[in-house]
């Protein structure tokens, strides 16, 4: 920590950052504003006007939905999930490569897995409106298979630069 | 078939694979080799996230971190030490105050401890404590941010155990009033043996001005404290209440927030909460399985023979926890045991609400043991030291933490008298 008074501009650079984010983040920054957004006029119109929105929960939900997997994406590219780091701790350098090969190879096969079944859950659930907006699932469910999609395009590219290095 | 459920899933955990695919692949698995369609696991992924009360989660997130850029931690330090700061061991004492007051506007450990953290290991250094105190009370302190509402541990705990997010935040309360004044006691032990400076007794004047000064940060709490036990917000517009709350002080009275503190806010938001729900989905599908099987009623046997009072079941269930805390993270665990614990605490009359505070502080307590500690990773961050050292500081604190630990577990009415107020139960 430095010993200024005045903290330094968290975006010094905007090209940096947007760099650092990558480009499903300024998407994620934009639904979780947006998710605030429709809350707050939800919490305004009960409150204050005594007057309930049907469609702002759902609206706010499905945001939610589309946040969690795009956000696969980004946690792929930082490795930034959650995990058990016990095991790497005790091994060689070499086999702690092999180990971040072998854990790399099993989430993309994984999120992969579940965005090739999404896109058929998608074609069944077409048909199908949401209760309060009445829009078709499959454009709700689209979510898992573009994030889950960009996750296993973004776990490949790791696993790439990982096995050549 | 449970052998390859849990078995694939320990060994996926042990070989570092994220939890969430850990928990989807061997639901994948599992499923797979059962015989049923596979896209019930989609499906349970994306029904597991498609919850009114998760919303809370991005913005009690995003809530904590705009309250630390916003510097709100800082005033609530200077109003603490105005209270405390003349106690021996005064900065000790501050420490505790200034994080119960933050406590009620944060819902992580790691907030706090970040945020507030940072402040006080610099006074407290600064004054010449040393520096095992400085960070184990600063380590310790922070997880009562998870206990006193809101709280991101126990929103995922209500989902999971489908109990009512307003009673556990109620719940919470008195448990994390003892924890803070079990690590008082502590403190006042440990100056009093080390002879631990003391600051000079601020005047009234002082206090009031500090007061005034830290009045937008102390309301917060209040609000949405307030809001959610009486019932008249749900804890999913209380947070979103939060956000908007400190925005508007953040910007317009301390005017410490600028455009590039809220852009990157909302960025780490996105981020923290992906990662959450995405643990959240996946163990939606486990859990699935779990119920449809009925797997957990073999652990519910295997505790029902060890254990022949709820004391020894409690007991189990505890060191079972506390064992878990000591490797995973927080929500992992609550994902991955409560569907498990549930019938259990059904067979010998546990409460779901007053497990919920149970396990949360085993978990917190789990945050301060190595070799996986996510507060002990903050601590050595901040405070630039090795983790040894940082383990060796907090272990004496957690002492306090268990003995509360042993008085929740045994007393259900410090944690269910105060919910009785405000809900029918």
């Amino acid at each position: 920590m430095n010993d200024s008074t005045e903290p330094a501009d968290p975006i010094a650079d905007p090209r940096t950052f947007l760099a650092e984010i990558g480009p499903e983040s300024v998407v994620g920054i934009l639904l979780v504003t947006g998710i605030l957004a429709v809350m707050s006029i939800a919490v305004f119109f009960r409150y204050v006007l005594n007057d309930s929105l049907g469609w702002s929960e759902e609206l706010a939900r499905y945001g939610l939905v589309y946040v969690t997997f795009l956000g696969a994406a980004l946690a792929a590219r930082r490795g930034s999930h959650i995990r058990v780091s016990v095991l790497e701790h005790f091994l060689p350098p070499r086999w702690r490569r092999l180990l971040h090969l072998l854990q790399e190879v099993l989430t993309l096969a994984f999120v992969f897995t579940i965005a090739v079944l999404a896109i058929r859950i998608s074609g069944i659930l077409h048909g199908t409106k949401s209760a309060a907006m009445l829009l078709p699932m499959s454009y709700v469910y689209a979510a898992i298979v573009i994030g889950f999609g960009l996750a296993a395009l973004r776990h490949a590219v790791v696993l790439w630069r990982t096995a050549r290095r | 078939m449970l052998a390859l459920l849990f078995g694939s899933l320990l060994v996926l955990l042990l070989l570092g694979v994220p939890v969430f695919a850990a928990l989807g692949i061997s639901s994948l698995l599992y499923i797979v080799l059962a015989g049923i369609p596979p896209m019930i696991v989609v499906q349970q992924m994306f029904n597991g996230i498609d919850k009114f009360s998760l919303l809370a989660v991005p913005f009690f997130i995003l809530a904590g971190i705009l309250m630390n850029a916003a510097r709100i931690t800082d005033e609530l330090f200077t109003f603490a030490r105005s209270l405390v700061g003349h106690l021996r061991g005064g900065l000790g004492h501050v420490n505790i105050v200034a994080s119960v007051i933050f406590s009620g506007m944060s819902g992580t450990a790691v907030a706090d401890a970040g945020g507030l953290g940072t402040v006080e290991i610099k006074a407290m250094r600064d004054q010449g404590y040393p520096e095992r105190f400085a960070v184990g009370i600063t380590a310790a302190s922070s997880t009562i941010g998870p206990i006193i509402p809101p709280s991101l541990s126990m929103i995922v705990y209500g989902v999971v155990a489908n109990a009512s997010i307003g009673q556990l935040f109620a719940a919470g309360i008195v448990p994390g009033i003892l924890m803070a004044l079990a690590l008082h006691v502590m403190v006042w032990y440990l100056a009093w043996r080390h002879d631990y400076p003391r600051e000079r007794r601020a005047g009234l004047r002082r206090i009031a001005t500090t007061f005034l000064s830290s009045l937008p940060a102390l309301v917060a709490p209040v609000i949405i404290i307030g809001g959610i036990v009486t019932g008249v917000v749900t804890p999913t517009e209380a947070a979103a209440v939060a956000v908007i709350y400190a925005l508007l002080v953040g910007v317009f009275w301390y005017r410490a927030l600028g455009a590039g503190a809220i852009v990157r806010a909302l960025f780490e938001t996105f981020e923290t909460t992906a990662v959450v729900m995405l643990m959240v989905s996946a163990s939606a599908a486990f859990g699935w399985i779990l119920v449809r099987e009925n797997i957990a009623a073999g652990f519910t046997q295997a505790i029902v023979t060890l254990a022949g009072d709820p004391w020894q079941a409690m007991l189990l269930l505890n060191l079972i926890l506390l064992f878990a805390g000591m490797f995973m993270e927080t929500v992992a665990i609550i994902l991955i045991l409560t569907p498990i614990m549930i019938p259990v605490l059904d067979t010998y009359g546990i409460d779901h609400v007053q497990f919920g505070v149970i396990m949360v502080l085993n978990l917190m307590i789990g945050l301060l043991t190595p070799p996986i500690g996510l507060l002990l990773f903050v601590m050595a961050r901040i405070a630039r030291m090795d983790l040894m050292s940082v383990t060796a500081a907090c272990a004496p604190f957690m002492i306090p933490l268990i003995i509360v630990l042993v008085l929740i577990s045994l007393f259900p009415a410090l944690t269910l008298t105060v919910p009785g107020w405000f809900f029918d139960h």
